[in-house]
């Protein structure tokens, strides 16, 4: 608004730089936030890329350091969950209370029953309640809409389900190994496997199975196809093709029909590298998007996989709210950049001065204003790895029903 | 009473850790995540090698392409050709044709652990007028997998490794305890230190080959010399060996009291997630509250405020830094002749020095965060490790640093040997070389241009340095061994 007089096209490479706002729950799970840019540059030519990655710079010591509450919950709760069931359930076993219950009338199943409750009562409380009243100072903080208050209900429904399936694994871990030893370390090998491996493993696998193009080679392939500055000899066909266009022999007779040469240059070499990005980085961005779904399928290998996915959508923090501000950045990019040329087009220069636009034309363009994705795209993210999440917990449920009955003094 | 010699005693307990099932259960995991590991951290960097292929490639394509654009507007012609389409002009060739993408290379063991080299990029393009450096870009992977941590050898030696020593460590060494014939053994012949030795004994050779053969399997699957790079390989077996053993301690100090496997093995954890988690997480914490990053938000204000600040008082800082350069009075000078490129040359060192400001805070920012990183490390001997085999990879945030310097001076460098030639042609522009050719051949040594090379520290200073953290671990190692010891001596003198 106040660049005062100038070129449109000096104005639309000016233009402004766009920031992602910070949605209400990053506090309580950053996801992918502090590994991609937070703002973007938008001038003529180019879309560019992302710039200001929060972690692009840091040391181990603040990668490892990171302060990812969700990330820490799906990680380190397994392991509190797992040594509240086994005091729950080895105090007994090495007291002989177990034995003196299951002898009594108290069936196998009642017992399971009651240990499981009592265990995922206390660890959703101590943790998700805990993590919860995080997202919940983060709406507060942010003055949010009744969205949020939607996310926040849905993570906390999530987590409660993570850790009752956790309750599941180690009750049952602990009733039905045959020592106190051997339970101990099947739960701490069911972690190491299930948790901290699976979940690099699980990414690494949806890396493998649909790998992204290489991201050097779709700039060069940018450059050649959408070139910003382009040759002479591209220039004069350019030319020729749009003189064409409007039946003019040279630019002097496109003067006479008061059109600007170089505004339609601008106006064709633009909506050229516009189809391009689509191509390109349309392409690429499909694939990571395809990537998050093959890692969201694979939430039926373990309940720390659905847990991850379905977090990170529900804070708004995943690939495809992201991708959300870089459509709509691109989008507002697109529409500045072709008012300005669409300002140059009727406005030849007379007698060699330049058009020059003022303050009337900049008030055209509406400011940015992104609006995140709402609740129902968190849904749509999350709602494979929330049915996974259930079906680990009916698969938690069967089988406690199943073996319990079979628990003998 | 006759004491049992130490031999017997180990030949023993070799053969009773040997013959434990479970613990050649985690061995084969571990072999198996390792080897999954180191192929995926040289996947990575086998594309980023790749990739760093194509960019010089497309770079050498660019200069011939160039070479051929001046062959060909230096023929007469009558068609027009702007200043910002020749390459032929200095002024046009500084901001419109000049490409240069310094690369970092990777290492030789570069597989043993992705460390930071999925975050930072390794080409990194390079123009006059950006400030304080190269451009800042990146490569893009996926940000889940940046989130979440690569599934690489690195992961497997950092998480899985000790956990996987915690484990072996306390169901091996805890098991009288959980059959209730501890004091069973106190009444034997044997003292404890010696008993209590040759436990630890037994496991550190079962682990600590396990785990290095394990690496080294790991990584010559995935192709690296290792014959070629002894120094290295040396040095980073001798790491690894060092942190199993010190992890092994860890757990039999837990377990020294005589405790049994459970409370061992929540002990051992407990400290590993500590060291792993908790401790840079406090620290980490602390530094952004002490030394908070500066405002990204506030940078891209003041960068748009001091650019237009500076076009404003455009004309005065190009008579300026004209009259300067060739002593000519400023007043006397006409800044408005010059083209937007040439103007370029002479305006970004004056955005660079108002905005020298932001980037001192960076610097100062960087500088504690990095001191905090050097504490630690002396601190939490999983950091000394993680940054030690980081450090032998090639893929540490330090190496990254050195290499944006080193992008750095390049481009004051480049700045050296394009600016002066600009504005030479600037200030006396050189007769036409071909009249009525639309070429301004004013520059056309594409091949004098500098390139980037990347000085480093030699292996031998990479290996010094690992040798360092690891002898540092050994100590800490050996300091909880007297005191695991020391522990078993009284916990026996004290059956359970």
């Amino acid at each position: 608004m106040l660049q005062g007089v100038k070129d449109p096209h000096s104005a639309a490479h000016y233009s402004i730089y766009a920031f992602n706002p910070v949605v209400p729950l990053s506090a309580l799970d950053p996801g992918i936030d502090p590994f991609v840019g937070e703002t973007v540059w938008l001038e003529a030519h180019v879309q560019n890329d992302l710039l200001n990655r929060p972690l692009q710079g840091s040391t181990a010591l603040e990668r490892t350091g990171l302060a990812d509450p969700a990330g820490l919950f799906v990680r380190f709760a397994p392991l509190v969950v797992f040594l509240l069931a086994f005091s729950a359930v080895a105090r007994d076993r090495e007291q002989g209370t177990l034995s003196l219950a299951l002898s009594a009338a108290a069936t196998g199943r009642a017992i399971a029953a009651i240990k499981i409750s009592a265990v995922a009562s206390v660890a959703t409380v101590m943790l998700a309640g805990a993590l919860a009243m995080i997202g919940l100072a983060g709406i507060v903080q942010g003055g949010a809409a009744g969205d949020a208050w939607l996310r926040v209900a849905l993570w906390v429904c999530a987590a409660t389900g993570y850790v009752v399936v956790l309750s599941v694994v180690g009750v049952l871990a602990g009733l039905l190994a045959p020592t106190a030893r051997t339970g101990f370390g099947a739960l701490l090998l069911f972690w190491l496997i299930a948790v901290l491996g699976a979940l690099p493993a699980a990414s690494a696998a949806a890396n493998r199975s649909r790998p992204l193009p290489s991201f050097q080679e779709m700039k060069i392939r940018l450059e050649r196809d959408a070139p910003a500055y382009w040759t002479p000899e591209v220039g004069a066909e350019r030319q020729a093709l749009l003189m064409r266009r409007y039946g003019a022999a040279d630019e002097a007779e496109l003067d006479a029909q008061r059109v600007n040469l170089r505004g339609l240059e601008l106006d064709y070499a633009e909506r050229l590298s516009q189809a391009v990005f689509d191509r390109e980085i349309g392409a690429f961005y499909r694939r990571v998007l395809d990537q998050d779904r093959l890692y969201a399928a694979l939430a039926w290998l373990s309940p720390a996989i659905a847990f991850d996915a379905a977090s990170a959508a529900l804070a708004g923090t995943d690939f495809r709210h992201h991708l959300a501000f870089i459509d709509g950045a691109e989008q507002y990019r697109r529409a500045l950049v072709n008012r300005m040329n669409a300002d140059l087009i009727p406005n030849p220069a007379r007698s060699g001065v330049l058009h020059t636009s003022d303050g009337r034309l900049w008030a055209e363009i509406p400011e940015f204003a992104f609006l995140p994705p709402g609740w129902h795209t968190a849904l749509q993210s999350s709602a494979g790895p929330l049915s996974a999440l259930a079906g680990w917990l009916v698969v938690g449920a069967a089988l406690a029903a199943w073996v319990t009955p079979r628990l003998r003094p | 009473m006759t004491t049992v010699p130490f031999s017997t005693l180990l030949r023993l307990e070799l053969r009773r850790v040997y013959r434990s099932g479970p613990l050649w259960i985690i061995i084969v995991g571990v072999v198996v995540a390792a080897t999954l590991g180191a192929r995926n951290g040289a996947a990575l960097h086998a594309r980023q090698r790749a990739d760093a292929a194509a960019v010089a490639a497309a770079e050498a394509a660019w200069y011939a392409d160039v070479e051929d654009r001046a062959r060909r507007f230096s023929q007469p012609s009558k068609t027009p050709l702007p200043y910002w389409q020749d390459p032929t002009d200095a002024a046009a060739f500084s901001r419109y044709f000049l490409r240069r993408h310094p690369i970092k290379p990777h290492l030789p063991l570069s597989a043993l652990a992705v460390g930071h080299s999925d975050l930072q990029p390794y080409a990194v393009p390079v123009r006059l007028e950006t400030p304080f450096g190269g451009d800042p870009v990146y490569d893009y992977e996926h940000p889940r997998t940046l989130s979440i941590g690569m599934f690489d050898l690195g992961f497997v030696l950092l998480w899985i490794l000790p956990v996987g020593v915690i484990a072996i460590a306390a169901l091996a060494g805890a098991i009288e305890r959980d059959h209730g014939i501890l004091p069973l053994v106190a009444s034997q012949p044997v003292t404890a230190a010696r008993w209590f030795a040759a436990r630890g004994f037994a496991i550190l050779a079962l682990v600590v080959p396990a785990w290095c053969g394990t690496t080294m399997l790991a990584l010559a699957l995935t192709g690296v010399p290792l014959l070629a790079h002894v120094g290295e390989v040396v040095a980073g077996v001798t790491l690894i060996a060092i942190f199993a053993a010190f992890w092994v301690v860890v757990t039999l100090a837990a377990i020294a009291r005589g405790a049994g496997v459970v409370s061992g093995l929540a002990t051992a954890v407990a400290v590993w997630l500590t060291l792993m988690a908790a401790l840079p997480l406090a620290v980490t914490a602390a530094i952004s509250m002490a030394a908070p990053p500066p405002s990204y938000e506030r940078y891209v204000e003041d960068l748009r405020n001091v650019k237009d600040a500076v076009e404003g008082e455009r004309d005065r800082i190009v008579a300026r830094a004209v009259a300067d350069d060739t002593g000519q009075r400023p007043e006397v000078m006409d800044a408005t002749r010059f083209d937007y490129s040439t103007r370029l040359t002479l305006l970004t060192p004056e955005i660079e020095r108002r905005l020298q400001p932001h980037q001192t805070a960076r610097e100062r920012q960087a500088a504690i965060s990095r001191r905090a990183a050097r504490v630690l490390k002396w601190l939490s001997p999983q950091m000394a490790f993680q940054s030690a085999i980081e450090d032998l990879a090639g893929t540490s945030a330090r190496r990254h640093d050195r290499f944006t310097a080193a992008v750095r001076s390049f481009q004051v460098e480049l700045r050296g040997f394009m600016y002066p030639r600009v504005l030479q042609q600037a200030v006396a522009p050189a007769r036409p070389a071909c009249a009525g050719c639309p070429a301004r051949l004013n520059f056309t040594d594409y091949r004098s241009i500098p390139a980037f090379t990347f000085h480093e520290p030699s292996a031998r200073n990479r290996v010094q340095r690992a040798l360092v953290s690891a002898a540092w671990l050994a100590a800490v190692a050996a300091v909880i061994a007297a005191f695991a010891i020391g522990r078993a001596r009284w916990a026996l003198d004290r059956p359970v």
